[in-house]
């Protein structure tokens, strides 16, 4: 059987109903654009949620007391000192940020409210997290601050507060005392993220040890990498360096922040879900355009039989013909979904008038403006999967084609 | 031994609560260099005979044998080779494959065979000159006339110099004019290369070029005549 002849010949057959081809081509083009813009931004989505997420969290990297992401208790603190520097020489690693949380209650002359005491370095801070960036009011904190707080706009709203004025935070410390601490506020902290914005109270590292009675103590050492992508060689190299007489670990942003990754585990697969059911509809399409060429073509194949084609010759016509199809479909669908993926990196999708302000997606702020990012190798395998339901939708013709009987067929 | 021989071929078809008798029990030789007719009218099993000759059906019983080979043994595979390499069939529709030119219409069992390329082109290229069609390689049979496509389908049923050319209605389509000249031309290719013509028309100005003509009747042979040239 002669490979090439059945490649002409298909190739012709693909030309025979225009308007039919285009349609098909389309439809599976169509389908790939979709599938690749949709993960390419969901993609792209998932991994700015997860950069805010490490930069104002865990980390990529999170160094804990065990227990300490489940319990959240004030006394699984650790000396950070010798580890926080040497976690910082590793390579790969761009800034080791020590912090330090306290459940509290926060007071002022009209009202008091729970809130979180957030200890932090704030100048290491500053370039990196970005609920920084999102003061509606006044200015962050410098390291020469004392008593100086930046506070949740909720939070400042409750206990009607505002730059310049001051409140009382009151805490259990390490003793087990109640201790106070009157605090002015230096700047109002917006973050879209009601949680936070309700409660959040950040003061200087050293305010807050010395407050809490935790001295030289970090409840969390949030490790930021200069790539997402280190976080396999990194995590291994910092859970060697941990003492196991401090009781300490070293977690992956998965595991420390597992409402972030199971909302986007959840978010993937509905994804998936619905890319599945586009390709299922397109796939039975795609059986139904082939079924109806090889139906039509019912007097054709008799003939061909009738002069001495083999029926796997005709087998291989119709699964060709098929190819071609999911060639041209996958080659366009690629096209759009770059051009789609390449609008959607550089200027993003503004979706703000359509999303309220503070809309938060597993705890981390979620832009309205969703940029894309490349995923070649995911771009790469829904092409082959495409490619794949073509020919699988082919089959079935293909086999109805080779079963054609020429006496039949010449009626 | 004769080209082609059947020996009480019956090939019966159940249509609703009726038995058809589409062969009932025939027996018939074809020697090489016949170029003969089955002639009869519509249901008369013309169809059916050339069909169980072609090895395109099965009869329900008796012997079939063309070129040498006993057709009833042989599997799909087989008859489907026998049929590219011993048999010519030229279609009542022409039957020509739309997307492709006369040439490659008229070569596509030799690709089938695995002729090269270059040699096809040569072989179909002074067949389609013999045949007058010269200057037509590259038309698409939608471009051509009814005449012009029939002429295509017996260049590709004789371009591999088969033992049989099977025939069924060839001139069905045409008009009075264009059959006469087509089987015209059968019947020079028959005198002048020797080739064995099997065909079916109820058309006696057709039946009436033929050098031998077998009357068909509800599947029964009802005459078998040789005309003297």
């Amino acid at each position: 059987m002669d490979f090439i002849e059945i490649v002409k010949l298909a190739w012709k057959n693909l030309w025979r109903h225009r308007i039919r081809t285009f349609i098909t081509v389309l439809a599976m083009a169509g389908s790939l654009f979709l599938a690749i813009s949709l993960v390419n931004m969901a993609k792209g989505s998932y991994s700015k949620m997860i950069d805010q997420g490490v930069r104002s969290g865990s980390g990529h990297i999170g160094v804990y007391q065990k227990g300490y992401v489940k319990d959240r208790l004030a006394e699984q603190s650790f000396p950070m000192d010798n580890l926080l520097k040497k976690i910082q020489n590793i390579s790969g690693v761009k800034a080791v940020l020590p912090h330090l949380k306290f459940s509290a209650l926060a007071q002022s002359a009209y009202d008091s409210r729970g809130s979180l005491l957030f200890g932090l370095k704030a100048s290491q801070e500053h370039s990196i997290n970005p609920y920084i960036q999102k003061l509606s009011e006044g200015r962050f904190l410098m390291d020469s601050d004392k008593r100086k707080a930046v506070v949740g706009s909720g939070l400042a709203k409750e206990l009607r507060i505002a730059p310049g004025k001051s409140f009382i935070i009151t805490l259990q410390d390490k003793a087990g005392e109640l201790q106070s601490e009157k605090l002015r506020v230096v700047g109002i902290l917006q973050t879209g993220i009601k949680e936070l914005d309700n409660s959040m109270v950040m003061v200087n590292l050293p305010e807050a040890q010395r407050i809490s009675g935790y001295i030289g103590q970090v409840h969390e050492l949030s490790v930021i990498l200069h790539s997402a992508f280190l976080q396999g060689s990194v995590l291994p190299v910092i859970q060697s360096l941990l003492s196991r007489k401090d009781n300490l670990v070293a977690l992956g942003w998965q595991q420390a922040m597992p409402n972030l990754r199971n909302a986007i585990q959840y978010d993937y697969t509905s994804l998936r879900v619905i890319l599945l059911l586009l390709v299922t509809i397109v796939g039975i399409g795609i059986i139904n355009t082939f079924l109806m060429s090889v139906l039509e073509r019912t007097r054709e194949f008799g003939t061909l039989m009738a002069i001495g084609t083999p029926p796997s010759f005709l087998r291989w016509l119709v699964i060709t013909e098929a190819s071609f199809t999911g060639l041209l479909g996958v080659v366009l669908g690629w096209i759009g979904g770059s051009v789609a993926t390449y609008y959607l990196v550089t200027r993003g999708l503004n979706l703000a008038f359509i999303l309220s302000d503070g809309q938060e997606f597993g705890g981390v702020f979620f832009d309205p403006i969703i940029r894309a990012s490349w995923n070649i190798p995911n771009m790469i395998s829904l092409s082959i999967f495409l490619f794949i339901i073509c020919i699988g939708a082919s089959l079935y013709p293909a086999w109805k084609a080779a079963k054609i009987e020429p006496v039949q067929a010449l009626k | 031994m004769s080209l082609v021989k059947l020996t009480n071929v019956k090939k019966y078809y159940h249509n609703d609560s009726n038995m058809v008798r589409a062969a009932d029990d025939v027996s018939l030789k074809i020697e090489k260099g016949e170029f003969t007719v089955l002639a009869g009218p519509s249901g008369s099993g013309k169809t059916t005979l050339l069909n169980l000759i072609g090895g395109l059906d099965r009869p329900d019983s008796g012997e079939i044998w063309v070129a040498g080979q006993k057709l009833s043994e042989k599997s799909q595979k087989d008859l489907s080779r026998i049929r590219r390499g011993k048999i010519g069939f030229i279609f009542q529709a022409y039957n020509l494959v739309p997307v492709l030119t006369a040439e490659e219409n008229a070569e596509f069992v030799l690709m089938l065979n695995g002729i090269p390329p270059k040699k096809r082109k040569e072989k179909v290229l002074a067949i389609l000159k013999d045949m007058g069609m010269e200057g037509l390689e590259h038309r698409k049979p939608g471009e051509m006339s009814g005449g012009q496509q029939q002429r295509i389908a017996v260049a590709r049923a004789m371009v591999t110099e088969p033992d049989i050319i099977l025939a069924d209605e060839p001139t069905a389509n045409l008009d009075s004019e264009s059959s006469v000249n087509l089987l015209n031309l059968m019947r020079t290719f028959n005198e002048t290369k020797g080739m064995t013509f099997l065909f079916s028309s109820h058309d006696e100005r057709v039946i009436h070029l033929a050098k031998r003509v077998v009357h068909l009747r509800d599947g029964k042979i009802e005459s078998d005549t040789e005309k003297i040239s």
